[in-house]
């Protein structure tokens, strides 16, 4: 939605997805909506003007992102959905094997893994999210993807001599 | 194998192939979530530990126009990349005035168990034994973290008694996710945070380490721009707005006669330390961002006396007028700490001497004689013709203005001013309180601060 009319219309459009990005970093379902929420709040005190942005969404999201990379791995201790064991992939979930891989990695690196390929940051935007130099950003990345491809069976991705 | 960075390898496909998860929460409960998220924002007001919601006379505020290199605060659009960020303390603790010691388990019970979410209004419960607390009105009760090698608090945070019955004491606060420290924001849920006091014999009290569910960083809405060696700190604010309390009354009343907010020079420490000499402009509370710079002195003139800002951790604090009441001929107020932004100076920064103060003569003195009173190394960012408003010379005999002031004035010739940045008045003297030695004292015009210099004693005879 490029040009929503209220500010509940983009949250009932973005709502889901952005709780599902923010899980993909964070790792933790709860944190993930509290992050959602906090973000939307922010939204609602500054309404007036970000309702004038071409997108309004896209602000809603790099705060979403920028919390959530903040969060990533901390875990609330309320009733929330603990983070996967990452040897235990839960059949029911899309994709069950990926979500248990993605959890299993440390947080930089999956919040550098769900920056790049989902949300299309380039190396040195994902560094910037997390507050790394660029170097560092690559190297999580290299090792996020080479840790998913061994656990995904991948063996075109796992660098040689691994 | 492949070893360049591609966003569609194997790994980026399958990632963008996932359907959206199933989520327990529905998205009703999702937006009630957003509205307590406001709830939170717009209450997560701080009180400052040491001022109340008390009735106070009104009285001019006296500022000093700062201005900045472009003439003064500009507007600046706040776009996606500007979000203020919210800094995290750092592992390592900077330097602050004045280090507690670790407050011993005792006597202090919060009625909640934990975990405790942020923003959870608790009680805490305070018993006389061991160590007695007198007056628990006044003596404070702080949230506190470990610092360094031993404690300290945010100064910040308001914690009110509430009653007492059978020789235990009641408090009620809200307890913070996040603490205001020298190094920025900090989780509770990391820095293990604790509700702590002293008690009439010294003894540091407090409760266990407090379980505390800190949830999301608050946003601060300033950020530090620069600490000079020049002593000026630049910072920027954004969205701040006056009280709705004070809105009425300056729309109903007058709005220059009752500033909305101030702002004070700080050392930060359990307790706010603000300097006596430099008043800073009034904050824009406009709701807008604003790039502030504000000339400091190295030295702040505080009720401990001179403290370094390049030695320890001071802070520009900003306040804001609240509870405005008023009737025909009186009206009262309160103020709250909406912003905190801790710098300090560079070790490049200038020393700075302390004001010294001589009078001549001192010998064979009699009542209506006129001495001769010379002021040097006044501190800078203060019009030295100021200092009379500031509080005065005076002839005093105690040994420590901030318990016992017992300074009387005189009236005095104008100021000159010497070649060399110095100030010399005619004074006349009268006989010392009880015939005891005095001494002349420039007084900073705040009750509870030291003087900012004196002469040497001197006997006056009737």
């Amino acid at each position: 939605m490029d040009n929503p009319d209220t500010l509940r219309e983009l949250f009932d459009d973005e709502y889901t997805p952005l709780v599902r990005l923010a899980t993909l970093i964070t790792g933790d379902v709860a944190v993930a909506e509290d992050v959602v929420q906090e973000a939307f709040a922010r939204a609602l005190a500054r309404w007036k003007r970000i309702e004038q942005y071409d997108k309004p969404g896209a602000w809603v999201r790099r705060v979403v992102i920028r919390l959530a990379v903040r969060t990533r791995g901390k875990r609330a201790r309320e009733m929330h959905t603990p983070v996967p064991d990452a040897s235990v992939a839960d059949p029911a979930a899309p994709d069950p094997d990926l979500l248990a891989a993605l959890a299993g990695l440390p947080p930089n690196q999956r919040a550098a893994v769900v920056l790049f390929y989902l949300e299309g940051f380039s190396t040195e935007e994902v560094a910037e999210a997390l507050d790394v130099p660029a170097s560092t950003a690559r190297s999580h990345l290299h090792r996020a993807r080479t840790a998913l491809a061994r656990q995904l069976a991948i063996p075109e991705m796992v660098p040689d001599g691994n | 194998m492949a070893t360049d960075l591609d966003p569609n390898d194997p790994i980026g496909q399958r990632l963008r192939s996932l359907s959206e998860p199933a989520l327990d929460a529905a998205s009703g409960d999702a937006w009630a979530g957003v509205e307590r998220h406001r709830k939170a924002r717009r209450t997560r007001h701080v009180v400052a530990a040491f001022s109340t919601v008390a009735v106070v006379l009104v009285v001019a505020v006296g500022v000093l126009a700062v201005q900045s290199d472009n003439g003064g605060s500009h507007v600046q659009v706040v776009t996606p990349s500007s979000v203020v960020p919210t800094t995290v303390a750092e592992p390592a603790d900077p330097p602050i005035f004045e280090v507690l010691p670790v407050a011993k388990t005792a006597q202090l019970t919060v009625t909640r168990p934990g975990p405790i979410p942020a923003d959870t209004e608790i009680g805490v419960e305070l018993s006389q034994t061991p160590h007695k607390v007198g007056d628990t009105i006044n003596t404070q009760m702080q949230v506190c973290f470990p610092w360094a090698d031993g404690e300290t608090c945010d100064p910040s945070v308001d914690i009110s008694y509430q009653d007492h019955s059978g020789g235990v004491s009641f408090y009620r606060l809200r307890m913070p996710g996040w603490v205001r420290t020298a190094a920025g924001m900090a989780s509770c849920a990391q820095i293990e945070c604790r509700i702590a006091m002293t008690a009439d014999d010294g003894t540091r009290i407090g409760t266990p380490r407090l379980d505390v569910i800190a949830g999301v960083a608050p946003d601060t809405n300033t950020e530090l721009v620069n600490a000079g060696a020049d002593g000026v700190v630049r910072f920027t604010h954004d969205g701040f707005e006056p009280d709705e309390s004070w809105t009425r009354y300056a729309a109903a009343v007058d709005e220059e006669s009752l500033s909305a907010g101030y702002t004070a020079i700080c050392v930060l420490t359990h307790r706010l330390l603000c300097d006596s000499i430099v008043r800073a402009q009034e904050p824009t509370l406009d709701a807008q961002k604003h790039t502030v710079d504000i000339a400091t002195n190295r030295l702040l003139h505080t009720p401990e006396g001179w403290i370094d800002c390049v030695e320890f951790t001071c802070a520009i604090v900003m306040y804001r007028t609240v509870g405005v009441i008023w009737n025909e001929g009186s009206t009262g107020s309160g103020q709250e700490v909406i912003a905190f932004v801790p710098y300090r100076l560079p070790p490049t920064t200038p020393a700075m001497k302390k004001p010294t103060m001589t009078v001549t003569p001192t010998e064979n003195l009699h009542a209506k004689d006129v001495v001769t009173v010379t002021i040097r190394d006044l501190p800078g960012n203060v019009d030295p013709i100021k200092w009379r408003e500031l509080g005065g010379i005076g002839q005093c005999a105690a040994e420590d203005l901030r318990l016992i002031d017992d300074c009387s004035f005189a009236t005095q010739k104008t100021f000159t001013e010497l070649p060399d940045n110095g100030l010399r008045v005619e004074y006349p003297v009268r006989a010392c309180y009880n015939a005891r030695p005095c001494y002349l004292a420039l007084q900073a015009g705040r009750k509870g601060y030291p003087e900012l210099a004196r002469t040497e004693t001197f006997t006056v005879n009737p």
